[in-house]
């Protein structure tokens, strides 16, 4: 066995030193390090050597890559943070896009219940991006409105809200309905307050430049996103009305043009039959005129001002306690109390991870790419210190 | 300061450099067994004997100082090897193994044959895989006991002993070596 294993290595021995003997070895490779040793560390010996003269005969060919390194890893830092503080103060401006009207109500809301002002703020925040993204809708709307010709869009819109409130707000969020309606260079068209019975309710619509229904609309939702106020329905709708509008107006064209054409035939005519046939085709266009003039009218009065049907009601009255002994609350053991607690805990948890996963994800990434960078710029600052 | 005047003056630089040139060739040759390539071996060697020299003060005594040195060594080979040069071509660069080093002085015959072991054993090593291909060169080559190896690749002795007995399995059962293992079994009985 032993004779076996000696073999084994003798064998593996001549074999290695066979295959490392016919490498060939640099003639040079001694006399360059040593070369390099003295250049670049010197004969400053000791643990001095390893800090002092490794700075001090650092490569300078080297050099401008550790800069660019360092350059590199500052920039994508800076650029994470200022990623991350650009998330932060868009979602802030974006909480304080309150629109107009609903100002009042939202900071009246903060500070009268400040454990909803979180809820409010957070709901502000989606209320405000639906806004943001009807902005640029709104912004066709005033062209077309400012314009008003044939080939501009002519849109119609409507909206209705309906807003569930708590108990005893109805007329103050009624007449900030009002407001809104105002506020936003409209005026409230018509309005119905019913303060009886067990759901006191109110319904009004209001009508407001085309431009400023989106914000109108916003606003009134905001006051649903109050002080435990909650939005139960929304709906909007438009309405591409420029084909009518078009065919209105060729039409009133053509009547208009045939009238002027028929009263002066009225005045060319002889005889008292002339006279009354053209009179009465006279008043028969006359009246097709005015029709479409009305139309017109009613459409351009449609397409410059949107309607927003606001339905507000309280909420109903907690029904009475069963009148019967009186029944204690049974204690919650502690047992129930802990899982009470870790349920919760739990449900916190999932929401806070979810809530983050944005930035984290954003951060995970920054990382991995310091990561990447340190991966492939180590070495060559660590041959640069050698 | 006085004491690294004092040291100068004693010679231990010089001393150091004398070791240096004495095991260059030997380093050289492990690192270009173990990394395969001449670039990455050249370059590995240098790291280590810049790192000796930069920490000289420090270095272990005679005995201690091989093994020393090949622990950095085996760690620089697996810098160069994964981190520092990974997309070196090391098949165009390949180690060139026709050195007038290799050839004995027992002829012509001999020497042929000595250059068509050599290459056997130089690409069965290739097709080794790394971590058996260190602890085989590091024993064989270098000469290092299994204890020695184990510190330089920072593995236990046990592990280092189940690497080689698996390394001298495959080499030996490497068809471009057969022929040279069954002369050498002849041989020895």
């Amino acid at each position: 066995m032993s004779d076996e294993r000696t073999t084994d290595n003798s064998r593996f021995e001549s074999w290695l030193g066979a295959a490392g003997a016919a490498i060939a070895v640099p003639d040079d490779g001694a006399a360059t390090i040593l070369e390099l040793a003295h250049e670049r560390i010197g004969n400053v010996d000791g643990a001095s050597s390893s800090t002092i003269g490794s700075r001090a005969t650092f490569d300078r060919a080297k050099r401008w890559q550790v800069v660019a390194a360092c350059a590199a890893v500052l920039t994508l830092m800076g650029g994470t943070l200022a990623a991350l503080t650009g998330q932060t103060s868009k979602s802030a401006v974006r909480a304080e896009r309150v629109p107009p009207g609903a100002q009042f109500g939202y900071s009246r809301g903060r500070v009268a219940d400040a454990g909803s002002s979180v809820v409010g703020a957070t709901r502000n925040q989606s209320l405000s991006i639906k806004t943001s993204a009807t902005n640029g809708f709104s912004v066709e709307q005033r062209s077309a409105h400012g314009t008003t010709g044939a080939d501009s869009p002519k849109l119609e819109k409507n909206g209705s809200i309906d807003v569930q409130l708590v108990r005893g707000s109805l007329t103050a969020q009624y007449r900030m309905v009002r407001t809104i309606a105002t506020a936003n260079g409209g005026y409230l068209a018509d309005g119905k307050t019913d303060e009886a019975g067990d759901t006191p309710s109110a319904s009004a619509t209001i009508r407001v430049p085309v431009e400023r229904f989106d914000a109108a609309v916003d606003a009134i939702a905001h006051i649903g996103a109050l002080r435990g106020n909650k939005v139960v329905n929304r709906t909007s709708s438009s309405r591409d009305v420029t084909a009518s509008y078009a065919d209105l107006h060729a039409r009133l064209q053509a009547a208009t043009s045939e009238r002027d054409q028929v009263s002066l035939v009225l005045t060319k005519a002889q005889t008292i039959g002339d006279i009354l046939a053209v009179r009465d085709r006279l008043n028969s266009v006359q009246t097709e005129v005015d029709q479409l003039q009305g139309q017109i009218n009613v459409l351009d009065d449609q397409t410059s001002y949107a309607a927003v049907a606001v339905s507000l009601h309280e909420q109903p009255a907690p029904l009475p306690k069963p009148v019967g002994p009186a029944k204690l609350p049974k204690p919650a053991t502690g047992l129930v109390k802990a899982w009470d607690d870790a349920r919760h805990g739990f449900s916190h948890s999932v929401e806070w991870f979810v809530a983050r996963s944005g930035k984290a994800l954003v951060i995970l990434g920054a990382l991995l790419a310091m990561l990447f960078l340190a991966r492939y710029l180590y070495p060559v600052v660590r041959r640069g210190l050698l | 300061m006085s004491r690294h005047v004092e040291r100068d003056v004693t010679g231990e630089t010089d001393e150091l450099n004398d070791w240096l040139e004495r095991s260059y060739t030997k380093a050289y040759r492990t690192a270009a067994m173990i990394c395969g390539n001449p670039d990455d071996a050249r370059e590995a060697v240098q790291d280590a004997f810049l790192r000796a020299w930069r920490f000289r003060a420090s270095l272990p005594a005679d005995d201690g100082r091989e093994p020393w040195m090949y622990r950095v060594l085996v760690n620089a080979c697996y810098s160069k090897m994964r981190r520092e040069v990974p997309r070196r071509n090391r098949e165009r660069d390949r180690v060139d193994e026709t050195s007038p080093m290799a050839a004995p002085a027992d002829g012509p015959e001999a020497s042929a044959e000595h250059a068509v072991l050599a290459d056997a054993v130089a690409f069965a090593l290739k097709s080794l895989p790394e971590a058996l291909r260190v602890p085989l060169v590091l024993r064989y080559w270098s000469g290092l006991s299994e204890r020695e190896i184990a510190l330089a690749i920072r593995r236990r002795p046990g592990t280092v002993k189940s690497r080689l007995h698996e390394a001298r399995r495959r080499l030996a059962s490497d068809p471009n070596l057969l022929g040279y293992a069954a002369e050498m079994l002849g041989a020895t009985t």
